[in-house]
């Protein structure tokens, strides 16, 4: 078996003998542009590093001799050809490429569960293909039409093998498309998702602590990240901070205390901003609370999703508490995208 | 027999159907590179209509500007618009061979790609002159009125040559044919990209990526068969694909470069009037590149072509205009040839 390495994170994937680099990377998950894949429109063109690959017959005018020259090659046609071959491809923190999206894909209402007054959580399941996606993508969900047009939704799971998605849709009174999944529609019938979509990634090999900040179906993407942090093994601590109205607005409160007492490095706090908090939580907005909470966000990935209002507010907060710039992710909603 | 005579009542099954027939059907697949491509185009298949044409404002152009860059999409028509029926002959005929499904499938995408090219010729022809073709079109500026004279030109030329290949493409075998559809892929591939890259107007940068990219598949069908088939050719095929290759440069010439004069019938003011027409095109950030680089550019495109054929062992024709060496091709009949588009 053959080694690649993609740098400049230092990934190591497994290569059969005889496979392309380009179908490697793929079934590893990581999507490397592409259209041809047979050498003649040069999508696919990357740097090899280190050492030696049968590149096989491709055009010229898709792979120049001075890209030859300088290590360039074509990876839908590249097989390693030594026991290590090194190249160029994607980030110092190894952020995935992203699949390429699937329209039109037919999926099942397994369940409907309403989690508080407004927010209602969705599941769905793959009746083709499972989609790929990366934890804290988004789908398109809606039937296209214009009383019930195409709507971001947040996938709330990680990537699951049988392609199950759950979503919280939040019923905006005005919208087209949140009262329609709401009212009309109906366990085991079928729905088109559009997906994935979106760059609020996780990397899951960062090395840093890291620090969630959600509030109402923010918590989706949240979610997904998490579960994907947590399960493939990140070690330094993950802290949620979930801001609710009132107690009932706690999302998903029996998956985040399951979450916490599995795994040692997770930290689950809620603060409530509408009603006291008498069971010993913690009271008001995340701009007052945080300070004492956290006082020192250096070198902590920080992931914030929710209303604008409410992303903007974290964002000062944490920057205020010297967190920087490049580490923080936000994934804003906006009332119309989730109509 | 009669056509209309009934067998059932005599036979117990059928005779034969007399080839070539699209009957009897059948789904073998062999060359499973081209399921790749195939599922890549599925992927990538995009929509004219659906380009960035609100951001196109053509008042912003002079009308001489505005007749220069739809005469080029005119000359661009002459081989890009004509695809669809010309892919849609060679479709057919992979049916009448009893191709591969994949390879059935692989020219209807080219041939549904192709028909976008061509829905992109018309949009931008119509919207800059705002009508719906260059010829019935009343020209607005002296530079127009002369353009207009050559589009009826390159028209005519392409009407003989549409005639030469519907009646090449029964004569040919697929491999030979290949030859002229890889060397029409490779001009397409060229020009969109140089294109792509030059152009300031946002609607037609993203058509031209998008062409590009459909151009690099379709290069890519013909080279998997290619490898599929070359290995097989008899001297007789390969002597006829390099005679082709020196027609195609012919052809080509006309929107890659300049149209030889011995070979197109246009008249002796057209190669001044198109350079012309190019230079207004080009002070409105239209960016169709100078002689020279046009010449570069062709060779290079020729060049890759060698590549090709080098691989297959196949004489490769002189090409004196841009410098390459090779076997001398002098009787160029519309008669031994197929037209390249």
């Amino acid at each position: 078996m053959k080694k690649i390495i993609i740098q400049p994170s230092g990934k190591s994937i497994d290569c059969p003998d005889g496979e392309s680099v380009l179908s490697v990377l793929e079934k590893q998950g990581y999507a490397l542009p592409n259209n041809c894949r047979a050498g003649a429109c040069g999508e696919c063109k990357i740097k090899v590093l280190s050492g030696t690959f049968d590149q096989g017959f491709v055009m010229d005018m898709a792979l120049s001799q001075a890209d030859r020259a300088a290590g360039y090659g074509l990876m839908c046609m590249a097989k390693p050809t030594s026991d290590v071959l090194e190249i160029e491809f994607g980030t110092q923190d190894a952020q995935p490429k992203l699949f390429p999206p699937v329209e039109n894909s037919w999926h099942i209402i397994t369940d409907k569960i309403q989690r508080t007054d407004k927010i209602m959580e969705l599941k769905l399941l793959p009746l083709g293909k499972a989609i790929k996606f990366w934890p804290g993508q988004y789908a398109m969900i809606g039937e296209g039409t214009d009383e019930h047009p195409l709507r971001p939704y947040s996938i709330a799971n990680a990537p699951k093998q049988n392609g199950e998605l759950s979503f919280f849709i939040t019923k905006e009174a005005e919208g087209k498309t949140s009262p329609w999944i709401h009212h009309d529609t109906n366990i085991g019938d079928n729905i088109k998702v559009n997906a994935p979509y979106g760059t609020f990634l996780g990397d899951p090999s960062v090395d840093t602590p890291i620090l969630c900040l959600a509030s109402g179906s923010g918590l989706a993407p949240i979610l997904s990240l998490l579960n994907a942090y947590l399960s493939r093994g990140h070690k330094n601590p993950v802290t949620l901070l979930f801001s609710a109205k009132t107690k009932k607005d706690l999302l998903h409160f029996g998956e985040m205390k399951y979450l916490e007492s599995k795994y040692v490095n997770f930290k689950y706090k809620y603060t409530l901003t509408q009603e006291s908090n008498k069971d010993g939580g913690l009271e008001g907005r995340i701009d007052a609370i945080l300070p004492d909470l956290l006082p020192n966000l250096a070198n902590y990935s920080i992931y914030i999703a929710g209303s604008v209002p409410f992303v903007e507010s974290c964002k000062k907060t944490v920057e205020a508490l010297g967190a920087e710039e490049d580490l923080i992710h936000m994934e804003e909603y906006f009332a119309q995208q989730v109509g | 027999m009669s056509s209309r005579e009934k067998l059932a009542g005599t036979m117990e099954l059928p005779p034969p159907t007399e080839q070539p027939n699209v009957y009897p059907l059948s789904w073998v697949n062999e060359t499973m590179k081209l399921q790749e491509i195939w599922d890549a185009s599925q992927r990538e298949y995009w929509d004219p209509a659906k380009l960035p044409w609100d951001t196109f404002d053509v008042s912003k152009y002079t009308w001489e500007q505005r007749e220069s860059i739809a005469y080029w999409w005119t000359i661009l028509s002459v081989f890009d618009a004509s695809a669809p029926p010309v892919f849609a002959s060679a479709l057919i005929k992979t049916y009448e061979l009893h191709e591969e499904d994949l390879v059935r499938r692989c020219f209807f995408s080219v041939t549904r790609d192709e028909q976008n090219h061509e829905q992109m010729c018309g949009m931008a022809i119509t919207k800059l002159l705002e009508h719906p073709d260059p010829i019935t079109y009343t020209p607005k500026t002296d530079i127009g009125r002369r353009l207009q004279k050559n589009a009826k030109w390159l028209y005519y030329n392409g009407g003989r040559y549409w005639d030469g290949y519907k009646h090449a493409v029964p004569k040919y075998s697929l491999a030979v044919l290949f030859s002229s559809f890889l060397m029409g892929e490779i001009a397409a591939a060229t020009i969109f990209h140089q294109m792509s890259a030059g152009c300031s107007e946002l609607v037609f940068k993203e058509g031209f990526k998008k062409i590009g990219m459909d151009e690099g598949r379709h290069m890519a069908i013909i080279l998997t068969l290619m490898e599929r088939d070359y290995p097989k050719l008899n001297d007789e095929d390969k002597a006829t694909i390099t005679k082709q290759i020196r027609a195609g440069y012919l052809f080509l010439s006309a929107v890659l470069f300049e149209p030889p004069l011995d070979f197109w019938d246009i008249p002796s003011d057209f190669i001044d009037n198109q350079r012309e027409g190019e230079a207004f095109a080009r002070e409105a950030g239209f960016h169709i590149p100078e002689y020279e680089a046009k010449k570069e550019n062709w060779k290079n495109a020729m060049l890759n072509l060698k590549g090709v054929l080098d691989k297959y062992d196949t004489e490769f024709p002189a090409i004196p205009e841009v410098g390459i060496t090779g076997k001398e091709v002098n009787d160029i009949d519309m008669e031994d040839i197929i037209p390249v588009f």
